[in-house]
């Protein structure tokens, strides 16, 4: 028999998540690890997913829990529960998102069995399969192993998560699946999205950072580039002493750590305290009128100027390509 | 929906910020426990709940006696009992026996809401919260941004989901509550405050949870500690790496192309928006 290696590939009605299309390269590189068929599933929630199927290229089976639409995260869990156990894949995968965390949690309990989340990497060792976790805020990695039977459960951390895709491939091969579920405990009530200024830091796709180098007269422009970007404000413990921002948004140690694709971090010197806290950040760019600023070395692009000067020609371009 | 008892699972954790490790023995050095600050918020939580409808906040932690300690300190800040829950056969207990753990303290009290924290800041499983409703049988949700309590024994909550998505869950109580860290900003007790001397003279209560637990086979175990090694994302041909770039990428630096740029203001903005976009 072949063994499987399954990821959840995460959609909503608005068609497949970002990290759903890192999963696909995720199977196929885990596969190569471990050895074994990458194969993908999802729950039917209202996506095209036949039209979006060929683009997963690399699966070789694409399993489709049919008419699953409007669940709540417990039902999604028990409909993924009931398909697991009665496929028993090798091993079933998450991407390390709030959503996906938590499945691979509910489904693993579910099923007495081992679950190991944020993974770093999965490693092969005489014949078992270990899985590389970082801990102590990255102070060193933990080598975890299951102690439980397959499937094994592991979420992927979204740093380790990679965005490849081969085009040569061939589409998966498409098994429909019905659902088997029981009632939830908890009812949703209701769902909705929050506007892009009430985004918490830690959710947000693009954070705007605000340091010390931001004079009071700059706030203004800066949440209109938060709203063209989409963006969340927060800052240096600095900024909120200086009343720029409130004590919510501060970053760092002693505030919130991101997880956002792209840090924008203006007029800030970064200072150790203020790092940590954009240590999970996927991009960085950074405005700062001293050349020396230590944020310069984290930062993929690194601007040495006057955000006086920078922010009103960079506002004017993107309220330019919006309309 | 008077006097409400809440249990906070809070954590002791290793300081990760002190905590040294050595690279050649693979162990870490010195151990500073500390309560996880990501616990902080669910003590706050339960303070407010207690305000507004009267209750009882009780702080439950599984841990060796070191603990107490720290637990002491949440009666400072206006828990209304702590109690240190341990077997002292335990050796390194993944979360699914602390879980285990846990359920004895609670099968031991009345209570009506857990809460608990997302994740760890020390090994952070993020595991802990669906493990423990399981093992009581009670519904849970986790990421919890706001709660309100609707009727006698009904809880409404709302919970975060990626990039600013949320959903309103109805649900009985007793109930496991994962909060987010968002949730609330926590107070400050000034020491010798009245609130403080009050917890001082308190002291953290013992229990056992010795041949409770129903299989002492671990779900997940250590291999071993090693070095910090970022994943090399393909697409990286290391047998074409210098040393250097060798050593870069073990660190886990390499493919990052740190660029530096400056000019005119229009200049730079053009540059600005070509990084955004890429
Ligand atoms: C125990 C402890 C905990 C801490 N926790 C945190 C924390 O959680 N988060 C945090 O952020 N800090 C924290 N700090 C503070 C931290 O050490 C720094 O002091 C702080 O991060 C610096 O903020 P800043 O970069 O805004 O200010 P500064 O260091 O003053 O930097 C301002 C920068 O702006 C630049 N600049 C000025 N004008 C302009 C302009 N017109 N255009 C472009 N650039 C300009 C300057 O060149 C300078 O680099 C902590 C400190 C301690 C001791
Ligand atoms: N030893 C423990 N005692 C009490 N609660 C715990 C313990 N370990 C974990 N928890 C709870 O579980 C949450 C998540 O922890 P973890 O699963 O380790 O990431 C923590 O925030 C605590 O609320």
């Amino acid at each position: 028999m072949v063994r499987e290696i399954w990821v959840y590939l995460e959609s909503d009605e608005n068609g497949f998540h970002e990290s759903a299309h890192r999963m696909v390269h995720e199977a196929r590189r885990t596969a190569e690890i471990v050895g074994g068929s990458p194969c993908g599933f999802l729950l039917e929630n209202g996506i095209e997913w036949s039209e979006n199927a060929p683009k997963l290229e690399g699966l070789e089976k694409l399993y489709v829990i049919q008419e699953a639409k409007g669940f709540s995260i417990e039902t999604r869990a028990g409909v993924i529960r009931n398909v697991v156990q009665k496929k028993m894949p090798h091993m079933v995968l998450f991407a390390g998102t709030f959503t996906g965390n938590e499945l691979g949690g509910r489904v693993a309990a579910a099923l007495d069995r081992g679950y190991i989340s944020d993974c770093t990497d999965f490693e092969m060792d005489d014949g078992l399969v270990f899985a590389r976790k970082s801990i102590y805020g990255g102070k060193a990695d933990v080598l975890l192993k299951w102690e439980t039977a397959f499937p094994l459960f592991a979420s992927i951390h979204l740093n380790s998560l990679e965005n490849i895709s081969v085009s040569s491939a061939q589409p998966p091969e498409v098994v429909l699946l019905k659902k088997d579920m029981e009632a939830p405990r908890a009812k949703l009530r209701n769902r909705w999205r929050v506007p892009p200024s009430e985004l918490d830091l830690n959710e947000a796709a693009i954070v705007i950072g605000v340091g010390k180098g931001v004079p009071f007269s700059s706030m203004s422009e800066i949440y209109r580039l938060s709203e063209v970007l989409e963006a969340a404000v927060g800052g240096t413990r600095i900024a909120v002493h200086a009343g720029l921002i409130p004590v919510e948004r501060q970053i760092g140690t002693t505030g919130k750590w991101l997880n956002s694709d792209l840090y924008i971090a203006l007029g800030i010197s970064g200072a150790p305290q203020h790092m940590m806290g954009i240590k999970d950040v996927r991009k960085i760019i950074a405005v700062n009128m001293w050349k020396g600023a230590s944020i310069f070395q984290k930062a993929d692009l690194g601007v040495v100027g006057d955000l006086r000067e920078i922010l009103p020609e960079l506002l004017v371009l993107l309220e330019k390509g919006k309309r | 929906m008077e006097g409400l008892k809440i249990v906070v699972c809070s954590k002791t954790i290793t300081d990760p910020d002190l905590v040294t490790f050595d690279v050649v023995k693979e162990e870490f050095g010195a151990v500073y426990p500390i309560p996880d600050p990501m616990d902080e918020y669910l003590l706050e939580e339960a303070i407010r709940i207690r305000e507004k409808h009267g209750g009882e906040i009780i702080v439950l932690s599984a841990g060796p006696e070191e603990i107490e300690k720290i637990l002491e300190k949440t009666l400072r800040f206006g828990a209304d009992r702590a109690i240190r829950i341990w077997d002292d056969g335990l050796m390194d207990p993944d979360t699914w026996m602390i879980s285990q753990v846990i359920e004895k303290g609670l099968r031991g009290i009345e209570f009506d809401l857990v809460l608990c924290g997302s994740r760890s800041s020390d090994t952070g499983s993020g595991t802990f919260v669906p493990l423990l409703a399981r093992n009581l049988d009670l519904p849970c949700i986790c990421g919890v941004v706001s709660m309100e309590f609707e009727a006698k024994t009904t809880l409404v909550a709302h919970k975060k989901l990626e990039r600013g998505m949320r959903e309103e869950y109805v649900l009985a109580f007793p109930a496991v509550l994962g909060l987010d860290p968002g949730i609330n900003l926590p107070r400050y007790v000034a020491p010798y405050s009245k609130v403080y001397c009050r917890g001082m003279q308190r002291s953290v209560e013992r229990m056992t949870a010795t041949s409770f637990l129903k299989v002492l086979e671990k779900r997940v175990s250590v291999g071993r500690l090693c070095q910090r090694k970022p994943r090399v994302k393909k697409g990286i041909n290391t047998s074409a790496l210098s040393m250097q770039d060798r050593l870069r990428m073990m660190r886990g630096e390499l493919g990052d192309k740190k660029r530096r740029f400056q000019g005119e203001p229009a200049a730079v903005a053009r540059e600005i928006l070509k990084e955004i976009k890429m």
